[in-house]
Order: structure tokens, then C-alpha cells, then sequence
């Protein structure tokens, strides 16, 4: 199976390209800000949402406390 | 360089912050300025309306969101506003710099010692493609050539 996302992106436009890049980062950014503050109403640690992120615990300390 | 500006020309760098802020994009670019422009009352008529340009701007990112099979539709407005975390100061892209300061040499070209809402216009008739402005601007059928010469037209009827 190789059809995906990619499979469009040796398309001639770019512009199109990249600004879909562009939304795609605001969805995750959005996607992640929920599901950061939902782990934290259940009680995850910062590490734990780290580790579930891939990044570390200090990373999203320092994006989401407050 | 912004001392020169008239009240209108400020108030359309201001308005092109709240305009990038609304659309939640992350920096100020050529579009936002282009919008903003829009709405500035010496350029009526020169300009396509501030709707029908964030109408356009949304339809080029419905096509870039479908271009990767994602439905626009569903997805609703969610991409289209910031994260909390992330909202501060949004800075200006190069091309919306460059505007700014092509702004400057449209009005020493003219004689004229003011920066107004028609040499904010002007510079951003000249960018260099690809440019959201002129890619916004395409979409609504106005060429730059077309834009330009009509802000010429009516700067000389102003005088």
C-alpha cells in the first residue's frame, strides 16, 4: 500500500505544499494542547506526558504550566 | 522610518497584527498587510473588499488542506486559531518588512514626504512571487500590473 499522504506531495504547487504544512503544525499544536491538559486533569505526570510525546519532561513543563 | 507614516498608514500596520492574530497565523505577512489595506478609506474602490480577500485567503487554505486529504469541512475553523500557550508578539515575515520598507521608496519615487495607505499598497503590488498577497489577489482575477496602475490613477486624481 502506498498510497498516503505523501502521495501528493510530488505535486508542482509548493505553495499549497508548505501551507498545508503550516495547518497541520496549528492542528497538532491544538490536538496536543488538549490532550496535555486532559492528562493533567487525570493526573499525569509532566514525565509521563513527556515520555508520551517523545520529548522531555521539562519541554512540556515549561509550554503548558500554569 | 514609521514617523513618516500618516495616521492611516499606522493604523493599517496595526490592523494586519490583529488580522494575522485572528486568522491565528504565527507571523505578520503580505496578506495581513493586504487585508488591512483594504480597509483603509483613501484606497476605496482601488482594493478588492477585506471579505471577499479573507474569503480568498480561506479558500487557498481549504486547497492546501484537501492537497494532503484533509477535509476542510470537518476540520472546521480548528486550524485556524493559536494555542493559548503559544499567543504573544507575532512578528512580521521578510516580505511583510520588505513591504514596509518598499513603502518608503514608493513614496520618495512620488515626491512625496508622507508614507500613506497607497504606497503600502503600491510595495505590495511589487513582491516577489510566490506571495501570499499576490496569490490572494490572483485568485480574485486582479493582476498586479492591474492593481497598480489603478492606485496610480487614483493617487493622481487625489492631487
Amino acid at each position: 500500500m502506498t498510497w498516503g499522504l505523501l502521495a501528493g506531495a510530488d505535486a508542482d504547487n509548493p505553495a499549497r505544499g508548505l501551507q498545508a504544512v503550516v495547518l497541520l503544525r496549528r492542528l497538532a499544536d491544538r490536538l496536543e494542547e488538549t490532550h496535555v491538559r486532559a492528562a493533567r486533569v487525570e493526573g499525569w505526570t509532566w514525565q509521563q506526558i513527556g515520555d508520551a510525546l517523545g520529548v522531555s519532561r521539562q519541554a512540556v513543563h515549561k509550554k503548558y504550566r500554569r | 522610518m514609521f514617523e513618516r507614516f500618516t495616521r492611516e498608514a499606522r493604523a493599517i500596520v496595526t490592523s494586519a497584527v490583529e488580522e494575522a492574530e485572528l486568522r491565528g497565523d504565527s507571523r505578520v505577512g503580505t496578506e495581513h498587510l493586504l487585508v488591512a489595506a483594504a480597509g483603509a478609506r483613501s484606497l476605496g474602490g482601488t482594493l478588492p473588499t477585506r471579505e471577499a480577500l479573507r474569503d480568498q485567503l480561506n479558500r487557498l487554505d481549504e486547497e492546501a488542506l484537501r492537497s494532503v486529504g484533509l477535509d476542510p469541512i470537518l476540520l472546521g475553523t480548528d486550524h485556524r486559531s493559536r494555542p493559548a500557550q503559544l499567543r504573544k508578539h507575532l512578528p512580521f515575515t521578510g516580505a511583510a518588512k520588505e513591504a514596509l520598507k518598499g513603502a518608503l521608496k514608493e513614496a520618495i519615487a512620488l515626491g512625496h514626504r508622507h508614507i500613506g495607505a497607497e504606497h503600502i499598497a503600491l510595495a505590495l503590488t511589487t513582491a516577489e512571487p510566490p506571495d501570499r498577497a499576490l496569490a490572494a489577489l490572483e485568485g480574485l482575477d486582479m493582476s498586479r500590473q492591474e492593481l497598480r496602475s489603478s492606485i496610480l490613477r487614483r493617487i493622481e486624481k487625489a492631487s
